[in-house]
């Protein structure tokens, strides 16, 4: 998240204030190019994690007094300043718009490279279990991508035994929202990209999020029918505000849920944002880092 | 802990283990919550239940496997879905 996307100009505005992980930043920085809310509100992020992008960001005590709507991703992090809201303070809570549907085999990354400026989070937070098991037992890494080849289908789940699981999460958690997305996620999930990663949607999504968002804010934001959201997403990049990094998607995945939009070219590691990746390079470079963070730890433990 | 649960508790927590990437010395007891576990967020948790009803072919109720606040509670859901059968 950029820290230029936080407009801290309108320090005499009400604060229209969102809450949550990396997605509530961007529909932060999308409310906040906004012509008619911009020019209405003090539209400020605050991260529910530890954000190394934006940084972690303690919201000055007359911001949050000036509070007229809070946007609230529902996250076990409750938001920690409600004491503080107003008592005219409107609320909407919404889902963190994920999905683990097109990535089963995803998990943290245990050898991940070290994070540095320019990759905040190192090259592949996101983790492949197969790959790093690979590593793990010592094989290279072109040997790591022959066995992914020829052994990575049986690590995979059953599918649609999957998908029902993935919605099922989705919908115990929007029980507790204001606002649900699984019904629009499912629905669209064949006939457009709606996530570069788990938990980073496209634009698709999030303009998506932010319509809901609008609509569900109601009275306590008067402008919301003259935000122009279409307008607001030209000033990002085509890949949207979270389509710095691309998670390929195996084959058999592509091929059960239909996704005809995907193509085979299209992974991006973070830091590699001008030039994807195929899904063999993308999973070479995964398990190379991987490699070398493995020899890594060994050489620093046998010196001990 | 009977040697049925023992076991039982043994296979949970190699599913675990192998979901969140935790080396192989990491002890899972019964009272080990998502808080413990770096990873275990609501997005890995459906991976791991697939790999808990792969691991004790049973399906477990969808719903109650989102509302489980520790290990115990997950042994207690593959007992009552009849996977008590994968320990024999």
């Amino acid at each position: 998240m950029n820290a230029e996307w936080i407009d801290e100009r309108g320090i005499d505005k009400p604060t229209l204030l969102v809450y949550g992980n990396c997605q509530a930043g961007a529909v932060a920085a999308i409310f906040g190019v906004d012509v008619v809310l911009a020019e209405t509100y003090n539209v400020q992020y605050l991260a529910s994690f530890d954000d190394r992008v934006s940084g972690s960001r303690n919201l000055a005590p007359e911001v949050i007094a000036r509070t007229s709507l809070l946007l609230e991703q529902f996250d076990a992090k409750a938001f920690p300043y409600r004491g503080h809201l107003p008592s005219h303070c409107a609320n909407v809570v919404f889902p963190s718009v994920d999905l683990n549907l097109l990535w089963p085999l995803r998990f943290g990354n245990p050898l991940n490279d070290p994070p540095t400026e320019a990759t905040p989070w190192g090259h592949y937070p996101e983790g492949d279990r197969l790959i790093i098991d690979c590593v793990q037992r010592g094989l290279s890494a072109d040997e790591t991508l022959a066995h992914y080849r020829s052994h990575s289908h049986a690590h995979l789940p059953n599918l649609s035994r999957y998908a029902e699981m993935e919605r099922t999460r989705l919908r115990a958690r929007e029980a507790k929202c204001d606002i649900v997305m699984s019904d629009f996620i499912f629905e669209r999930l064949s006939s457009d990209r709606l996530f570069w990663s788990a938990n980073h949607p496209t634009t698709v999504s999030l303009r998506e999020l932010c319509g809901r968002l609008l609509a569900a804010a109601g009275p306590a934001l008067p402008e919301s029918h003259l935000v122009d959201l279409d307008r607001s997403l030209t000033m990002f990049a085509a890949e949207g505000p979270l389509g710095f990094m691309s998670v390929p998607i195996h084959p058999l995945i592509v091929e059960h849920f239909d996704l005809g939009w995907y193509g085979s070219g299209d992974g991006k590691d973070y830091g590699l944002r001008v030039a994807p990746v195929t899904y063999d390079e993308y999973f070479r470079g995964m398990a190379s880092i991987a490699i070398e963070r493995l020899a890594s730890r060994e050489a620093v433990q046998s010196a001990t | 802990m009977s040697l049925a649960e023992d076991e039982l508790l043994r296979r949970v927590s190699a599913v675990v283990r192998t979901t969140f990437g935790l080396p192989p010395g990491y002890v899972v007891s019964a009272a080990t919550t998502s808080a413990d576990i770096d990873g275990w967020d609501s997005l890995s948790h459906s991976i791991l239940i697939m790999g808990i009803e792969e691991q004790f072919g049973v399906e477990l109720p969808m719903e109650r496997a989102f509302e489980l606040h520790d290990v115990g509670e997950l042994m207690d859901l593959i007992g009552e879905a009849g996977g008590e059968r994968g320990v024999d």
